[in-house]
């Protein structure tokens, strides 16, 4: 089983024998882009292998510092300032979102209202940029398909958004767009593509160059 | 020397004249009562959770949520009569986000960028019309807004403040510290790339400067220095 991504066609491409099953999928734009918080770049097109699924957290982007999924507990207040959303830690504890990432309960529940229609303080935080899951892969160095001590996880990865799963759980079409560099997915696609066993550590993963086609 | 001490008590006198009536003057919700004129107001209010507090013309007007039993939060506005012993309350279809003061007149934003004017005791559609998701940060011979950038990493919002009057529009890349007048100008602290960054802008022209080295413990706009 090969993975083929054809980034100018927003093509992904499942190799199996001789089966070809494709997939939307998006990467970045084919040159470097304007974002200020940081440039969208191009997903650079080699040979890699698929490492593995993991659920991703990152302080580059506020939304990422807390994993899809976590707990969260409304703490409305009638005291001004006070009122804010908790999420919870490894520990078991609880964690501020108001503190430590920044968001007020309000702008919560705004994110809450333009994703999922409902103004309310979801049961857990479904804002992470990366989705649920991330897809890594590597450029395998020496050829042994595990990544060794001098090979590194690369930074561009598949993955879904949280617009793209609010349009999924609530049935709308799901309209992907350029990424800063990873892969975006529509997450049945993503569900799809896990089901067949395409995310499997060790798979064959190549990123064509924009200007080829399938 | 005796005069001199005469003078220094009285400006000590003047100085605490002052503090008082700062502080009595001061109104502010503590979460059951107002607190006005030094004196607290006991008074329910129809909100669950309270967002912010705004002090317009010596009125009080609240801001947040009533929240029903299925925790469905409705946005809404509280105010009171001038002897704090009735509150009224307006609900929203959209999250309110700023009440600001223009041409003496009271108006509340909505994070459509809808602008409605406070009649007394209702709340009517005005011909203002602002960017959704904006704040006022200036209103008095023109309306200077600004909208921060989308906390996601997939949006296309781009943070920025502009001039309703004036028509000039700068993209600044502000999220979480509000820009804000010093003096005549506009100051905004955000990020470019990994760099805390600065921007002035001269609210006649829209015209700005930008400073990409900002120290990290810098989050009064007014306190950032430009060449």
């Amino acid at each position: 089983m090969e993975l083929h991504f054809y980034p100018g066609q927003n093509l992904l491409i499942l190799h199996n024998k001789s089966t070809y099953e494709r997939f939307e999928a998006w990467g970045g734009p084919s040159s470097m882009g304007t974002d200020p918080h940081m440039a969208e770049e191009p997903t650079w097109p080699g040979t890699y292998i698929i490492h593995g699924t993991q659920s991703y957290i990152t302080p580059t982007w506020p939304m990422s510092k807390i994993k899809w999924g976590t707990q969260l507990m409304d703490r409305p207040s009638k005291k001004p300032n006070e009122s804010d959303v908790w999420y919870k830690l490894k520990s078991g504890k609880w964690g501020s979102v108001k503190k430590d990432i920044g968001i007020s309960r309000s702008y919560l529940m705004k994110l809450n209202y333009d994703l999922y229609g409902v103004r309310s303080i979801p049961k857990s935080w479904l804002f992470n940029d990366f989705g649920p899951l991330v897809i890594r892969w590597f450029k395998d160095i020496n050829g042994n398909k595990r990544l060794d001590k001098n090979e590194r996880l690369s930074g561009q990865m598949f993955h879904t958004t949280p617009i793209n799963e609010a349009q999924q759980k609530r049935g709308f079409p799901v309209n992907l767009s350029n990424s800063h560099g990873c892969i975006h997915l529509k997450p049945a696609d993503r569900d799809k593509l896990l089901s067949m066993g395409a995310f499997k550590p060790e798979t064959l993963f190549i990123v064509r160059k924009y200007n080829e086609r399938f | 020397m005796k005069d001199f001490k005469f003078i220094i008590a009285n400006l000590l006198l003047l100085y605490s004249v002052t503090i008082t009536a700062c502080a009595s003057s001061k109104i502010t919700w503590d979460g059951d009562a107002v607190i006005a004129d030094g004196k607290k107001y006991e008074i329910d209010i129809s909100l669950q959770d309270v967002a912010k507090e705004f002090v317009i013309n010596k009125k009080l007007f609240i801001t947040g949520y009533q929240i029903d039993s299925s925790g469905i939060n409705y946005p809404s506005v509280v105010w009171f009569n001038d002897k704090y012993s009735r509150s009224f309350y307006k609900r929203f279809e959209y999250d309110i986000q700023d009440i600001f003061e223009y041409n003496n007149q009271i108006y509340l934003l909505d994070s459509t960028g809808a602008v409605f004017k406070f009649l007394g005791q209702a709340w009517k559609l005005s011909g203002i019309k602002l960017q959704q998701n904006s704040y006022v940060i200036y209103s008095e011979d023109d309306i200077i807004a600004c909208q921060p950038a989308s906390l996601f990493k997939n949006s296309k919002e781009r943070g920025k403040c502009y001039s309703v009057n004036k028509e000039w529009s700068v993209e600044i890349n502000w999220t979480d510290i509000m820009p804000k007048m010093c003096g005549d100008e506009l100051k905004a602290i955000g990020r470019l790339q990994k760099n805390k960054a600065a921007w002035k802008v001269d609210i006649e022209t829209g015209k700005s400067l930008i400073r990409k080295d900002i120290s990290s413990d810098i989050s009064d706009p007014c306190k950032v220095i430009f060449n």
